[in-house]
């Protein structure tokens, strides 16, 4: 962090007042979005997004190669709803618990409605009678906008270092 | 057949039923691990490497394994593709860490700076005459004796494959005219494009990759995502085909319509009123002859080439221990296909792969199989649906494949 960050974010700034209280509430977006997961609502987990979103869930070979496949490719709510439907009704899946771990969070830019911004997320996996394990590492690639007030996912890529998924992705990161 | 293992866990007797009969101990013997390793992997078999477009250029290279030894894939000055053992003919050490890169015209060891050319010739030895008259390698050291380890590699419309066996035959004399049917499906010159990488490690033994695959029966009752929305069903017209070995196989089929009637009765899975509420996710577009929509072949010993619907993909198995092994999925296109035609590739990757709408299934029952196998080694699975042969089907309800894959596997083993 340069001096000039560093006057940016002096406690007396306005703008640095801003940026926190952005953070804030992305921050408390991240929790609600976790919590959807984690507590088993995930029927929950499209009203996170707009109606036009694009969620991806990308190996980060894959981004770093600018290879285009996703392990995930949910576009709008329709795509996000499928994956529900699929999640609840479709998938034959052993019981687990998941428990996401969302930090780290940097707001990127602000480009008129749209919030720009990066967080890093862990997600824990336990399976009935095992231990527990790290399902996935890796950071958020987010464009957030505003709906009626409410922080709302226009776009999330989770691009995950940990290429080598043991087993099988059943929730969402 | 139980009692004389329990007596004696070396002396691996098959059931006298023959091949209707899977011991459990195939999936988590050490030993017989190890002798899969050394006579499939390390024998006289061709096992599926990458594509070409993945090292267009000389000195590009990418890792990979043949069953569960490290090898990297290069191409030389001369164009050559060349496959060798990732690990110093010095000491053993593995050379190259780089997953993939390019532009390399040479390998350098990093332990004692031996140096590999791009056909795995060793160059250069540091100090090999010694320092200051002392040390050195021996006068009688003879470089040309201490190159990487190659394997004999084939090409074949843009896939490689290769040996570790250089008395191996033709990939086409491997593969056969019925099986080289079906790949040049897929493979038939024209130009490919990778679309990505997936990598899942599953807590199973390498072979219940290759029996999903090999088993149809499944397909129409699991996969309720399949099944709901017609992608493969055991009432869509369908068949079964094994090449002579028994070891290579091919399942095909047809989409059909999406319904509910009495041949599906048995289908109690089927969600006939099931709907996307995004239908962009699978709008299937002609783009072989033919009328199958669904092509699953598994090519011995480590490839399934996946064609369902758009969605194609290379998925190699890499092994890890008795218990564990790796899939790794390449999935690609057609280097001069529209953007259309990519991206509903991309769309009905959601069925495949560690998250897939299907295959996520595959992972969750495979690992479900190493559960129920793994501490009773003295058991057996029946393996009888469709009859006791082997034999090419017109239909799906048949383990026919599973049948001809033991068979030609104990052959090898020698079991």
């Amino acid at each position: 962090m340069d001096a000039t960050t560093m006057t940016k974010s002096a406690p007396s700034s306005k703008a640095a007042a801003d940026a926190r209280a952005l953070r804030a509430d992305i921050y408390d977006f991240n929790s609600a979005y976790a919590a959807c997961i984690d507590d088993g609502n995930i029927m929950l987990w499209p009203d996170f997004f707009t109606e036009d979103a694009i969620y991806k869930v990308i190996a980060r070979e894959n981004y770093d190669q600018d290879l285009p496949l996703a392990t995930i490719f949910a576009e709008g709510r329709g795509g996000l709803i499928d994956r529900t439907v699929a999640i609840t009704k479709t998938t034959v899946f052993r019981p687990r618990y998941l428990r996401h771990f969302i930090s780290n969070i940097r707001v990127l830019g602000i480009d008129g409605e749209l919030i720009r911004a990066e967080a890093n997320y862990m997600v824990v996996e336990t399976l009935t009678n095992d231990l527990t394990r790290i399902l996935s590492v890796g950071r958020y690639m987010d464009t957030f906008t505003r709906v009626g007030g409410e922080l709302k996912l226009k776009e999330r890529l989770c691009v995950y270092d940990s290429e080598m998924v043991p087993a099988t992705v059943v929730y969402p990161f | 057949m139980a009692t004389q293992l329990k007596n004696a866990p070396l002396d691996f007797t098959w059931p006298e039923e023959g091949h209707t009969r899977v011991p459990y101990w195939v999936y988590s013997s050490p030993e017989i691990y190890k002798r899969e390793m050394e006579v499939i992997f390390g024998g006289s078999a061709y096992s599926f490497i990458g594509f070409e477009c993945e090292i267009p250029n000389p000195g590009d290279f990418r890792q990979t394994k043949v069953g569960d030894k490290p090898v990297i894939f290069t191409r030389d000055e001369d164009g050559q593709v060349r496959v060798f053992a990732n690990r110093c003919a010095h000491r053993g050490v593995q050379f190259c860490y780089e997953t993939h890169g390019k532009g390399r015209t040479e390998f350098i060891c990093p332990y004692h700076q031996w140096t590999y050319n791009l056909k795995g010739d060793l160059t250069a030895i540091p100090f090999r005459r010694g320092l200051k008259k002392q040390g050195g390698m021996p006068k009688d050291f003879d470089m040309k004796s201490h190159h990487l380890q190659q394997m004999k590699v084939q090409t074949y419309n843009g896939t490689i494959f290769a040996s570790f066996d250089h008395g191996m035959p033709s990939l086409e004399e491997y593969l056969g005219p019925k099986m080289l049917h079906w790949v040049n499906r897929v493979f038939n010159g024209r130009p490919l494009k990778v679309l990505g990488y997936e990598r899942q490690r599953l807590n199973a033994n390498w072979k219940l990759m290759f029996e999903n695959i090999k088993d149809p029966y499944h397909a129409s009752l699991m996969h309720v995502f399949l099944v709901s929305f017609s992608l493969f069903r055991a009432d869509n017209p369908s068949k079964v085909q094994l090449d002579g070995t028994g070891l290579h196989g091919v399942q095909i089929s047809q989409r059909g319509e999406q319904k509910q009637d009495e041949g599906t009765e048995d289908i109690r899975q089927n969600i006939a009123h099931l709907k996307l509420a995004n239908p962009n996710m699978l709008q299937p577009e002609k783009e072989f002859p033919g009328e199958a929509t669904v092509v699953m072949q598994t090519i011995w010993p480590n490839l399934i080439i996946q064609q369902q619907s758009n969605t194609l993909a290379m998925r190699q198995i890499q092994c890890v221990s008795p218990e564990e092994f790796e899939l790794h999925w390449t999935y690609f296109g057609y280097a001069d296909e529209s953007e259309e035609m990519t991206m509903k590739r991309l769309r009905q990757a959601n069925l495949m792969g560690p998250a897939g709408f299907v295959s996520a299934d595959d992972s969750e029952v495979m690992e479900a199989t190493q559960f129920g196998v793994s501490k009773y080694p003295n058991e057996k699975a029946v393996v009888e649906m469709g009859g006791r042969d082997f034999e090419d089907t017109d239909h799906m309800v048949t383990e026919s494949m599973i049948r001809g894959f033991y068979s030609g596997y104990r052959k090898i083993m020698g079991l």
